[in-house]
């Protein structure tokens, strides 16, 4: 059943997460370019279901093109920070008090080592919430929704947190992919993202409004920005089915961790990751193009 | 009555007057009457040449809804009625001088209010238009109304009454290259892709060959694919005319060269038409003359912020940056030169200090005046100069006025 979150005019609810204490599970995670030590997040899939068992050897890995040895393989548990980056349109925001149920809800799959933050976008950008552990209270009040669509400029800042070095972070974005103010353009969008240290999900929701070709491009950008982080796109079905499929997917990618040999330190690197095994045409390997050396 | 007496009334006052002042206040309409000089009281104030205490009673008049005007209709009808007195208030001598202060009042009394629609503000700078071009003073200074009238009205964004205006300025001052400028600036703006309620984004003003090839392709009933299967061809042979203005409006501004105090004006336009066409090259030739050509900060800053996205846009990327930094230099809450500059950072693995430079850009409030709503509006809020590019000499608008009332003292 498709449910749209909600319009109204202000969110008032109170969140108070208390986070479940849940199985450790697999975390993705990116790459460290302060140092020679580079991790990757991967996610291998046969369809929709995870490819679990893997071991290093399945794997064949390239910075600038040069092969990598690969020193380790792990589904292990990283700590996630979370931005959930909510349009506050009306083809995505219909009701404003399970908007915030769901929320809370969401980080309740969290765990307590996680954080989360929500960036809501309209005309403008606001971050709602700043980053905070996901048992904190979450205070949405005053969240107003309506107005233009600053899709690329939220997505932004949503997806350059400074994440530590020994965390993951994950871009949730919740929109009709319908850009109309932002400065950030289209074609930039997914340059961006194919470069900075996160993972983009998109839960993508119908407009039945006039589309223009900017809208339209805007959309297509963001569909190849999420690719290139490594993320999935998402039909929009209840949104906590949602939250918890994205996070599922999350945590089942492979970290794979190398020390970059024979490749300049300084400048962008490009990363190929791909499967070795005989099945490898069988399955789809997600991962990120690359980083920023130090 | 003894003192014993006076003491109790007093103290009684005393208990009383809290709740008599309360009672007062509640009672007033929500949109009473300002507290302070009256608009005589200003004027006069103004013509002294007190001008920021001046300035500073016009803005902070008590706000009014949008929609009503609200206590400019007042203000603006309590000018025009004493103006007659008071112009010939010191005799023939100074006539002259006192239209062009009321004028020039008139023109600081509707920038002053940001917050009160535009529809409700011009009648009083056509008025002020009418009482220069009844009798024109022969005032040097006069030329520095024109040219800031003209900002304001550009600011505003309606291009019907910049042009009408524009008429009565270049027929007062024929010689000023400026409004020749602006004749210019006009026929720019009718290339421009989409109105202002567009993305800011300088690729909504694309007019690359890649574009007018898909237009094309939509125009003659061929398949295409994204972007351009959103548009009708009705639409494209829109845009298209629009963009086949654009030669015609670079060979109008390369007219302009021949007067050196455009130059920088007529390298930057030329520059960002070059930018739309995607010439990059071209346009980075023109955009890094323009700093030796002006003095201007505000065009200076825009052919930094147009430079950056060349080189963003040819991958560039360090020297975007630096590009972005000058821009930000010049105009520091500029939102979206920091904007831009954070994805560069971000691109290329500084993305912490992107980070840190675009929340300072997003958490600056008030935010660039441009993108608020008339009546979130203030003067505290400059707008953003990429935002100005498209509205003429807006974003000179205090620059001339504040001639004007220097011409003045």
């Amino acid at each position: 059943v498709t449910r749209r979150l909600a319009p109204a005019g202000l969110l008032v609810a109170l969140i108070t997460p208390f986070a479940a204490g849940r199985q450790q599970s697999p975390q993705q995670t990116t790459f460290h370019s302060a140092t020679d030590l580079v991790t990757v997040a991967v996610s291998v899939k046969n369809g929709n279901v995870p490819v679990t068992g893997l071991t290093a050897d399945a794997f064949e890995l390239r910075d600038n093109d040069v092969p990598q040895q690969i020193d380790a393989v792990s589904i292990e548990v990283v700590p996630v920070d979370v931005s959930l980056v909510i349009d506050l349109s009306s083809s995505v925001l219909n009701d404003a008090t399970e908007f915030a149920a769901d929320v809370g809800a969401f980080t309740r799959m969290l765990r307590p080592i996680d954080r989360v933050r929500i960036v809501t976008f309209g005309s403008g950008v606001t971050e709602a919430v700043s980053m905070q552990p996901a048992t904190s209270t979450l205070d949405l009040t005053g969240i107003r929704m309506g107005g233009a669509t600053s899709l690329n400029d939220a997505l932004l800042y949503g997806l350059i947190w400074p994440k530590e070095p020994d965390r993951s972070h994950l871009v949730i974005v919740l929109t009709d992919g319908y850009d109309s103010l932002s400065t950030l353009d289209s074609d930039s969008l997914p340059d961006v993202a194919g470069r900075v240290d996160a993972v983009l999900h998109t839960v993508l929701f119908d407009w039945q409004g006039l589309i223009t070709p900017g809208m339209r491009a805007s959309q297509v950008a963001l569909i190849e920005a999420t690719r290139r982080t490594g993320g999935e796109m998402h039909r929009p079905g209840r949104v906590l089915d949602d939250f918890s499929q994205i996070l599922d997917d999350f945590r089942a990618s492979y970290v794979l961790r190398y020390t970059a040999r024979n490749v300049t330190r300084g400048g962008w690197h490009n990363i190929t990751v791909t499967l070795r095994r005989a099945q490898a045409e069988k399955f789809t390997v997600r991962a990120r193009k690359g980083y920023g050396g130090g | 009555m003894n003192a014993g007496s006076s003491v109790a009334l007093v103290t009684i006052a005393r208990a009383f007057l809290p709740v008599l002042c309360a009672l007062m206040l509640a009672s007033r309409p929500p949109f009473a009457a300002p507290v302070g000089p009256g608009v005589r009281d200003l004027l006069n104030q103004y013509e002294r040449g007190e001008y920021d205490d001046a300035l500073r009673a016009m803005a902070d008049l008590p706000p009014a809804p949008a929609s009503e005007g609200g206590s400019f209709d007042r203000i603006s009808q309590d000018l025009r009625d004493l103006a007659p007195e008071w112009i010939a208030a010191n005799g023939p001598v100074g006539v002259d001088r006192r239209r062009l202060v009321l004028a020039a009042f008139a023109a600081d009394l509707v920038r002053a209010r940001p917050d009160v629609e535009w529809r409700l503000r011009y009648p009083l700078m056509a008025w002020a238009c009418d009482l220069l071009r009844s009798r024109p003073t022969h005032l040097a200074a006069e030329r520095w109304w024109y040219l800031a009238s003209l900002a304001e009205i550009e600011e505003a964004g309606d291009w019907a009454d910049a042009l009408d205006h524009l008429t009565h300025a270049t027929a007062a001052f024929p010689d000023e290259h400026r409004f020749l400028l602006a004749d210019v600036q006009y026929h720019e703006s009718q290339t421009f892709l989409g109105g202002l309620a567009d993305p800011p984004a300088l690729s909504g003003q694309e007019a690359s060959p890649a574009l007018v090839a898909g237009l094309g392709r939509v125009v003659a009933g061929g398949r295409v694919a994204a972007p351009f299967d959103q548009f009708s061809p009705d639409t494209a042979q829109l845009i298209l005319d629009k963009i086949a203005r654009i030669p015609a409006v670079a060979r109008e501004y390369a007219a302009l060269s021949r007067y050196e105090d455009l130059g920088g004006d007529v390298d930057l336009h030329l520059g960002f038409l070059l930018l739309r066409t995607q010439d990059w090259d071209g346009a980075l030739d023109h955009l890094r003359h323009v700093p030796e050509r002006t003095t201007e900060p505000l065009l200076i800053g825009l052919s930094h912020y147009f430079s950056g996205w060349a080189y963003q846009r040819t991958g560039r990327y360090d020297d975007a940056i630096t590009e972005y930094r000058h821009a930000l230099d010049l105009a520091p809450r500029a939102r979206s030169a920091s904007i831009l500059l954070s994805a560069e950072l971000a691109q290329t693995g500084r993305q912490a200090e992107g980070y840190v430079v675009l929340g300072s850009a997003l958490k600056a409030s008030p935010a660039p005046d441009l993108l608020m709503p008339p009546a979130q509006r203030t003067r505290d809020a400059p707008a953003d100069p990429w935002l100005l590019y498209r509205r003429g000499d807006a974003g000179l608008a205090p620059t001339f006025l504040a001639h004007l009332r220097e011409a003045l003292k």
